[in-house]
């Protein structure tokens, strides 16, 4: 039986010769070479869009982050009058001035 | 089933490179001319085999474009042009292995069932002689058609392979990425396997031919 397969498997090579390709075969297989070739030229163009899109993004940040850096926001004048008031008062009472009270009381 | 007129050899045919490497590297950089003819070089090649690995003569184009598509998408990361010839065979087994899968529980027509025009052999007219060696390769076809149908696909895939298009087992080590000493027990298990089938055929035969 072994040899009886062996036998059949050797001359189903000779009983199935190669086909010829029809003729068509080409230039389908071209369409379809074609087809993949624009679908990764379509991909490859969204990804340079994304990709100049995702630099131009970076690059208004970054411009909008370092004018933020070189010019800070000037603080109000109120806070500076009150600060001053506050450093003038410290400034007496570390001298040892003691304020007379509104009442004139001890 | 007489099979004396038929001459072995395909199994031991050793089918060498089609094209030179110098073609393959400038495939390789693109170059669309020698993919075109790498392509004719390889199809009727590939059609054949991939006929015999899957059975069915209707898909074989479909299967075949497909193994030539992945080869152009592919050729840029093939490391050097000497494994060229394994690197298609690769491709070829997967698609068919790929094809077996999808199709398997599609109804299948047989290779032999096909008009005899299409196998590429017979003829109306010729001799008595042609015509029968034809009906004994319709017989050939049809009985292992029957066996390799009743395998699993990789059974079906290694014998192919092995005994009908004739790789080595080197060959066959580096196409199906598989060490050479688990191959031949795969193969030893797949021809007892094939064997059964065979033998479970024959009484089958035999015992219809008896009543």
């Amino acid at each position: 039986m072994e040899r009886r397969l062996d036998r059949l498997l050797a001359l189903y090579r000779e009983a199935t010769p190669d086909p010829e390709p029809s003729a068509d075969f080409f230039p389908k297989l071209w369409e379809q070479i074609e087809e993949r070739k624009e679908v990764a030229a379509r991909c490859r163009k969204w990804t340079q869009v994304f990709v100049a899109a995702a630099a131009a993004l970076c690059l208004v940040f970054g411009v909008l982050a370092e004018s933020a850096a070189v010019a800070p926001p000037a603080p109000p004048d109120v806070y500076s009058v009150e600060a001053e008031e506050d450093n003038g008062a410290e400034s007496m009472l570390y001298a040892g001035f003691v304020p007379p009270s509104p009442r004139g009381e001890r | 089933m007489s099979l004396g007129q038929l001459v072995p050899g395909g199994a031991s045919a050793k089918r060498g490179m089609l094209v030179d490497f110098e073609l393959v590297a400038r495939a390789r950089k693109g170059e669309e001319g020698a993919f075109g003819e790498i392509v004719r070089a390889y199809r009727r090649r590939i059609l054949g085999t991939v006929a015999r690995l899957i059975g069915r003569r209707e898909d074989v184009e479909d299967v075949a474009q497909g193994i030539f598509l992945r080869l152009y998408e592919s050729l840029g990361r093939l490391r050097t042009p000497e494994v060229f010839e394994v690197w298609l065979h690769r491709l070829t087994v997967n698609a068919s292995y790929d094809y077996l899968r999808r199709k398997r529980r599609r109804p299948e027509t047989l290779m032999a069932e096909l008009p005899p025009l299409v196998l590429g052999g017979a003829d109306a007219a010729v001799s008595e002689k042609r015509h029968m060696e034809e009906r004994e390769r319709e017989q050939v076809r049809e009985t292992v058609e029957a066996v390799l149908r009743a395998l699993p696909a990789s059974d079906r895939v290694l014998l192919t392979l092995k005994e009908v298009e004739g790789l080595s087992l080197k060959e066959l080590e580096k196409v199906l990425n598989v060490r050479e000493n688990a191959l031949k027990v795969r193969l030893y298990r797949a021809r007892q396997r094939a064997l059964k089938v065979l033998s479970a055929m024959e009484a089958g035969e035999n015992r219809r031919a008896s009543t």
